[in-house]
């Protein structure tokens, strides 16, 4: 009775970008597993390098990136040291990516049939009919409405809500093991960005993917997440799933994320949201010490000093000199 | 003398309609109604809040506020006075607009000195050495340090970057600063000072807001009273507190339901409404929400309503304006 193995082990990514006025390590010391089924979500403020952690996912990331990783596990398969090319069978078939912005990351000349058929054909044999099939079982699941021809249709023809569930279903033409979605409802209108969650949480309990959402909203992740790791500068900097983040966060930067939510019947009107003072540091050069330090509320002189320790509460894990489970909810939950 | 009686602004069944190429030279060219009969007002030293999706014409009302576009039809009235009556310049002076992307809305080649002393210079304000005063003081009032004066806004974070637009809009002593999505492009962090500064703001300069927004989360702290828009008109304002204490429209009723605070026991939210967007272009008939509405029934489809008063707010649904038409 253990656990299933990982659809993803990755240990200690590192990513590093040579810039012009220095080296920025964007990736420190990274770790992520993601079983089958499961939605872990990467949440953190632009800048924080969630964005790097996905690009070095789908081995996109820009020309300037270095990065290495001690181990880069897919489906129980060693990819780390595959080169470019044979890493590009893997990308689309086994992993595959949904973007943020469904409008630029579709090619405007082409009809979304010869995009989704694309990447059918790229990986799978099989003719027109099988690639049509595949589009439309998916389509018909995302709710698509009239999908045989919306299938006919370029990018700029259909709505932002319907363009991005394209993208799902592009991103799941040869059923994938694992899926990685940048901000993939941060465009859309309110009531359709639940709608697309929705569609998208339900097809993933069908294919049993691994789902990994990199998200900067807290309230989204705190109601689709099986496990939350909040990245900070970087690193990450909590861990555990979701009832214990954000039920009992311990990092106090977790802390101050979740209070900085305005929450619908919680506040009256005037009241002030509660903020982190500061802004995120650079990452150029080697920083020592905890790198929230500078944003902290507890931060204590041990917390510049060194790297504060990893603490464990069964999964939930944390990087804190404050080792203790904090027993308080965050001022903007409800206590009910 | 300034009669307080009086709204700062009145818009009074105003519309903007654009006209689109259509595909053929010979056939009439086809209407996008952005906005339909809109009637608000905005009273002096208020927030009011205007809600709703991409496509519902809450950015060209920010315009036509601003005095960027002219409405197609209907009147706007400031402090009484046919804004046709009143000087243009004068009018832009005392209405100014903070843009929801801070970086691109300022000039990327200017000092933050230059950006904020723009409006001084273009209206005329004060002399050269009041002018670098008055910079200094706004960038004060925004919580920005001195050393910025002199920095290009790509030097800057994108809350300080909006510190600055702030900061441009405030320097000429508006009495209206129309933010069209200020915090939508920016960290929860950073949304989170950019609200708390525009409070602060308003408590001690007593410029009144109009602010546009598709979050009901950010417009339940900010604002007294709320308009929420769908496909260009207006279907429920009233009191804020009102509206998010008892929401009458299906639609308004939807957006609060989608709003996804952080609670781990909540799950996704059940869509109050369902359906994608229509077209701008060709609206549905009748209540233009009406193939998205759960409480969709016979008249819905036919017939338009029409914005009634009822349980201390105007709604504009069949549900609710039907009765009170009787019961007046």
């Amino acid at each position: 009775m253990s656990a299933p193995a990982p659809v993803l082990d990755l240990r200690n990514l590192n990513v590093r970008l040579n810039l012009p006025n220095g080296r920025l390590h964007v990736v420190d010391g990274l770790d992520l597993q993601v079983a089958r089924g499961e939605t872990l979500c990467l949440v953190g403020e632009s800048g924080c390098g969630k964005s790097m952690v996905a690009l070095s996912l789908m081995r996109l990331l820009p020309k300037v990136a270095r990065w290495t990783a001690d181990r880069f596990v897919l489906e129980g398969r060693e990819v780390g040291g595959l080169s470019e090319r044979a890493f590009s069978e893997l990308a689309g078939d086994r992993i595959s990516m949904i973007f943020q912005d469904p409008m630029t990351a579709f090619n405007p000349v082409l009809t979304f049939r010869e995009q989704l058929s694309e990447v059918f054909f790229r990986h799978r044999k099989g003719n027109r009919r099988a690639a049509d099939e595949k589009a439309l079982f998916l389509l018909d699941r995302l709710g698509v409405p009239a999908a045989r021809d919306r299938l006919d249709q370029y990018p700029h023809q259909l709505s932002g809500g319907l363009r991005q569930r394209m993208m799902i279903a592009m991103a799941l033409m040869c059923d994938p093991a694992l899926v990685v979605a940048d901000e993939p409802t941060t465009a859309l209108d309110v009531t359709i960005q639940a709608q697309t969650l929705r569609l998208l949480a339900n097809l993933q309990r069908e294919l049993d993917l691994g789902l990994i959402l990199v998200t900067h909203d807290l309230g989204l992740v705190s109601r689709i997440a099986d496990r939350v790791a909040v990245m900070y500068a970087g690193q990450i900097v909590e861990v555990g799933a979701r009832t214990a983040v954000f039920e009992r966060p311990c990092h106090p930067y977790t802390k101050g994320l979740i209070d900085c939510v305005p929450v619908p019947g919680r506040f009256r009107r005037g009241d002030r949201l509660g903020t982190i003072e500061g802004s995120v540091p650079t990452m150029v050069g080697g920083l020592t010490g905890c790198r929230f330090a500078s944003r902290c509320p507890q931060a204590a002189d041990v917390c510049v000093a060194a790297r504060p320790p990893e603490h464990r509460d069964g999964s939930h894990h944390w990087r804190c000199v404050n080792d203790e489970v904090s027993s308080k909810a965050p001022a903007s939950r409800v206590l009910s | 003398m300034t009669d307080r009686t009086v709204p700062l602004i009145e818009l009074r069944d105003v519309s903007k309609s654009f006209a689109l190429r259509s595909g053929s030279l010979f056939e009439a060219p086809r209407q996008l109604h952005a906005v339909s009969n809109l009637s608000l007002s905005i009273e002096r030293g208020s927030i009011t809040a205007i809600v709703g999706e991409s496509g519902c014409g809450k950015s060209t009302l920010a315009k036509i506020l601003l005095g960027l576009t002219d409405p197609s039809s209907g009147s706007i009235l400031v402090e009484g006075e046919p804004i046709e009556r009143t000087d243009r310049r004068a009018y832009a002076a005392r209405v100014q607009p903070v843009f929801q992307d801070p970086i691109s809305s300022l000039n990327p080649k200017k000092t933050v000195e230059q950006i904020v002393r723009f409006p001084l210079d273009a209206h005329g304000i004060g002399t050269g050495r009041s002018r670098t005063e008055r910079v200094r003081e706004v960038l004060k009032l925004v919580d920005l340090p001195d050393r910025v004066l002199h920095a290009y806004p790509s030097q800057l974070s994108g809350g300080q970057c909006q510190r600055v637009a702030i900061a441009r809009a405030l320097a000429v002593g508006p009495e209206l600063i129309v933010c069209d999505e200020p915090t939508s492009a920016l960290d929860v962090s950073v949304q989170a000072n950019i609200l708390n500064l525009i409070l602060d703001l308003w408590e001690r300069t007593g410029v009144a807001f109009v602010l546009i927004s598709h979050d009901m989360a950010v417009v339940e702290i900010m604002a007294e009273r709320t308009a929420v828009m769908y496909l260009g008109r207006v279907v429920e304002t009233g009191p804020t507190e009102r509206i998010f204490k008892s929401p009458l429209h299906p639609y308004t009723q939807g957006l609060l339901s989608a709003v996804m605070t952080p609670d781990p026991n909540a799950g996704l939210p059940e869509l109050a409404v369902d359906g994608l967007t229509p077209d701008p272009i060709s609206p549905p008939s009748g209540c233009a929400f009406h193939p998205r509405c759960p409480k969709a029934f016979a008249p819905c489809d036919v017939e338009r309503p029409i914005l009634g008063e009822t349980q201390g707010r105007s709604v504009s649904c069949h549900l609710h304006v039907r009765e009170t038409e009787a019961s007046v």
